[in-house]
């Protein structure tokens, strides 16, 4: 464990109130704030043995660096104990990865926040809730470990709205957006087993996106039925005439919607291929000007290789890039049918790749 | 009272920068146009480009483009645009 004087942060005198003290010197989310004190910001660092002065990552804009010492400050704040501060390092260890592009994420007009999936066995461990209301309130380190990772990227990366963070609307998830992966209810391998890790350990994988868009279905009985009900409902991110979107999307499957693809026998890669090849709308339905100025771009108006013709208005455009661009996850509780995308930011090499990382306790 | 909080933010010290020094004219200045991938940004610079030539004299426009609107300008751009220009403009758009 290290010493308060091996801590290089300047230490501020607490006054009367600190929360209000807090909130003065612009540290907030907007939310209260749990004072980081010597003794909690100690205790905890007890719970890595990662040294303090080690540089986790740089975040942008501002290119803050990450110590230990400041993401366990951030994670006191947040109201995070000991014991989850492994699956915030991690986090901010995803983050800062070049492909995950957290800078663009923290000033684009798109509102991008970054969502936080966790598999495996620390979800128990620590209690992230996967179940009822498993992208909602109610559970201490879903709520927390989501916040941490939004006031490091306010008070380590800079990213404050109305200075450099120009997010036209922002939305409820940017507070904290953390959510575990309902294994236990799910039929399929769980995203951090399809990542090539083994069920055993455990992760957190940030995808670059909004909020969730529910989609209700409680009439389909049969797999082709579903996909094709919560495809159609899929094709109006973004807007209802991008086709095909720049990016990933999450589609966070609820239990019962799981079970009725699992009785046709369909795997998440079956899902997946599916929703690529029939979710798709012919060019004359997404041209600029119909039903909306929004439209296929310029770009993909133009022959795209030598050897294929220009498309006509017959030519049939996916929403989803390729089928991969599909994340899914189980989550959710056992009662009631609705599931939920999460559009993404821009994506590829352009944009954000989402990004996952091994939790070390 | 008497009780320490620890400080949260990067705490580097930043100083503010001022402005570059304005020009008091275009004529016979290289000026720098960085396109930032925005949809249809060029087309805002090409009328940039032709008020730039035609109404201030400007006698070269160094014409630049970020490969993606996410990320920051390489820093072989940002070298080529200081080096090279009196002033930059760098375009929005949508």
């Amino acid at each position: 464990m290290p010493e308060i004087a091996e801590l290089h942060s300047q230490r501020i005198q607490a006054q009367d109130d600190p929360v209000e003290l807090l909130y003065e010197r612009g540290v907030t989310d907007g939310l209260p704030v749990v004072p980081p004190t010597e003794d909690r910001v100690m205790r905890m660092l007890a719970a890595t043995p990662r040294d303090p002065q080690e540089i986790v990552g740089e975040i942008g804009p501002n290119y803050g660096r990450a110590t230990v010492e400041k993401i366990a400050i951030n994670a006191v704040m947040a109201g995070c104990l000991p014991s989850y501060l492994p699956v915030v390092l991690a986090g901010v260890e995803a983050m800062c990865e070049e492909q995950f592009c957290i800078h663009g994420i923290n000033v684009t007009t798109f509102s991008a926040t970054p969502m936080a999936i966790i598999n495996g066995p620390i979800r128990n461990a620590i209690g992230v809730n996967g179940g009822h209301n498993a992208l909602g309130h109610g559970f201490r380190a879903n709520a927390t470990i989501g916040r941490a990772l939004r006031l490091i990227i306010i008070n380590i990366g800079g990213a404050k709205p109305h200075e450099i963070t120009k997010a036209t609307l922002g939305h409820p998830a940017q507070y904290t957006f953390c959510v575990g992966e309902n294994e236990e209810d799910s039929p399929w391998e769980p995203l951090h087993v399809e990542k090539g890790y083994q069920p055993d350990q455990s992760t957190i994988t940030l995808f670059g996106g909004h909020s969730p868009m529910q989609i209700n279905d409680h009439a389909s009985r049969t797999a082709e039925q579903l996909a094709l009900s919560l495809g159609w409902s899929m094709g109006s991110l973004w807007n209802h005439k991008n086709y095909p979107l720049f990016s990933d999307t999450v589609l966070v499957v609820c239990p019962e919607h799981a079970k009725t693809f699992a009785q046709d026998g369909w795997s998440k890669n079956d899902l997946r291929q599916f929703l690529y090849e029939n979710i798709r709308r012919p060019l004359r339905e997404l041209r600029p000007g119909v039903n909306g100025g929004e439209g296929v771009g310029v770009s993909m108006l133009r022959t795209p290789k030598k050897d294929r013709e220009p498309p006509t208005d017959d030519t049939l455009f996916p929403k989803f890039p390729k089928a991969e661009n599909i994340v899914i996850i189980v989550a959710g509780g056992t009662a009631g049918r609705f599931s939920a995308a999460v559009q993404g930011w821009a994506g590829f090499d352009a944009g954000s790749r989402i990004t996952t990382k091994e939790i070390h306790t | 009272m008497g009780e320490f909080l620890l400080d949260p933010t990067d705490a580097i010290e930043r100083s503010q920068k001022d402005f570059a020094p304005r020009l008091n004219s275009l004529a016979g200045t290289t000026i720098g146009l960085l396109d930032i991938s925005k949809a249809k940004g060029s087309f805002f610079l090409d009328r940039i480009e032709e008020v730039l030539r035609e109404q201030y004299g400007v006698k070269e426009v160094l014409r630049r483009m970020k490969p993606t609107v996410t990320r920051p300008a390489p820093e072989p751009i940002r070298v080529e645009l200081r080096e090279q220009c009196d002033a930059v403009i760098e375009a929005l758009s949508d």
